[in-house]
């Protein structure tokens, strides 16, 4: 993916995700594996959720951060990669966030971390939707008129 | 509805018949008059025993205090205000007095040789904590149209039942694991399973199908799938936070029994 105006976006059907703490966690609801990327690449999720093109990604992770650009775009053309192989973001059509600067304030610079993307295979049977269903949408799901039952 | 083993099982050693432990079998209900008795009928119809069977009605505003009085001295009843279906097994666990605890929904239904078979485990494994079955949905008459549309596809097909209708524990696992969380509205059952797998606890999965859960029109399922994942991200997160905690023993990746279903993509 050497294209740096592309954007990605969430593969919202099949994946949930949440930066929580600066921690994106990330999770694929199909099979049940998940995700977990702090501190930059944390920042780099909130980004790709915003709707961020790569370049503009790779800007805000300089501007932040104590690196320099070149590192920034090979490690984020990595981490992009691996994302589109774990099948976590697919490269979007649509057009970016109104305003690109939006979500980075100026601030001093911090020490720099590579983005590392740690993968857990290890409770697919308990994440999983029980069972795993992405057709979910068809079904007739909620009648009003009734209480939920324990 | 399926039979998954033949024939009777017999627990392995006659001597110990004597010994047989009992089993808490905690039911939490909110509004569940309509079928409540076939939940408690699965119960007495285990080939197992002794057991010891606890309704938590939690605030149910309909006729089950009625269908639970049916059945006499049979079985226990706990009334409390709504607080949730965590609060209401958790209340269960607290009431009882059963070496072992297990749960079921008040619309869904154990095969006969439940916990039997679970038992069993616990005789060949003394070092178990816990022991899970493989549950499958069925669909109340009304649903067909859904029923036949499903069933080619994974709603219709077994799976491994991370949930309390299918787990028998022994009491002591909810000592060191803890209760569930009451502050959870859908994933307080993952919640505890991450705890358990942190803890190591010792797990048995069942290739059985032993718990058939019911779909009809209000299971909370339905809401939860059209709810927003946050708790479930929250519950991954806070799991993974109290794994990275220094001096905690608890390993980096868990461990589950083996399903057999193997990595799914």
């Amino acid at each position: 993916m050497k294209d740096l105006h592309q954007r990605l976006r969430p593969r919202g059907d099949e994946v949930a995700a949440k930066v929580i703490d600066g921690e994106a966690i990330i999770i694929n609801l199909a099979n049940g594996i998940y995700y977990s990327m702090d501190k930059v690449g944390g920042l780099i999720w909130d980004m790709v959720q915003s709707g961020h093109s790569l370049e503009e990604i790779i800007q805000g992770v300089t501007e932040r951060y104590d690196v320099a650009r070149e590192k920034v775009e090979s490690d984020v053309l990595e981490l992009v990669g691996e994302m589109l192989r774990e099948n976590l973001v697919a490269v979007s059509e649509d057009g970016g966030p109104a305003d690109p600067g939006s979500q980075l304030p100026p601030g001093e610079k911090v020490a720099y971390d590579a983005p590392k993307l740690n993968i857990y295979r290890d409770m697919g049977d308990l994440l999983a939707l029980d069972p795993p269903t992405p057709g979910l949408g068809d079904t007739p799901w909620k009648d009003p008129g009734e209480e939920p039952s324990n | 509805m399926e039979r998954s083993r033949g024939g009777a099982v017999q627990l392995t050693d006659p001597v110990k018949k004597m010994a047989f432990p009992l089993i808490s079998c905690i039911v939490p209900v909110f509004n569940g008059e309509r079928y409540l008795g076939e939940a408690l009928e699965s119960i007495f119809a285990q080939t197992y025993r002794p057991l010891e069977v606890v309704v938590v009605d939690d605030g149910s505003t309909d006729g089950t205090a009625a269908v639970v009085g049916a059945h006499g001295e049979k079985v226990g009843y706990l009334f409390q205000p709504n607080a949730g279906v965590a609060a209401a097994c958790n209340r269960g666990v607290q009431a009882s007095r059963g070496e072992f605890i297990a749960f079921l929904a008040a619309d869904d239904l154990w095969h006969p040789q439940k916990l039997v078979l679970q038992m069993s485990q616990f005789q060949n494994r003394p070092e178990l904590d816990l022991c899970l079955t493989h549950m499958k949905n069925f669909w109340i008459p009304e649903l067909r149209a859904e029923e036949e549309r499903f069933r080619n596809q994974p709603l219709a097909q077994p799976w491994p039942g991370y949930l309390p209708q299918a787990l028998l524990a022994r009491r002591a696992v909810f000592e060191t694991v803890g209760l569930f969380d009451a502050t959870l509205r859908y994933e307080d059952a993952k919640d505890w399973f991450l705890r358990a797998a942190e803890r190591e606890t010792v797990m048995e999965l069942l290739p059985d199908i032993l718990v058939y859960r019911r779909l009809h029109r209000a299971n909370i399922s339905r809401e939860k799938a059209i709810a927003s994942p946050v708790e479930l991200l929250q519950i991954v997160k806070a799991s993974l936070n109290r794994r990275r905690r220094p001096g905690v023993a608890s390993p980096q990746f868990l461990k589950l029994p083996d399903s057999g279903r193997g990595e799914k993509t």
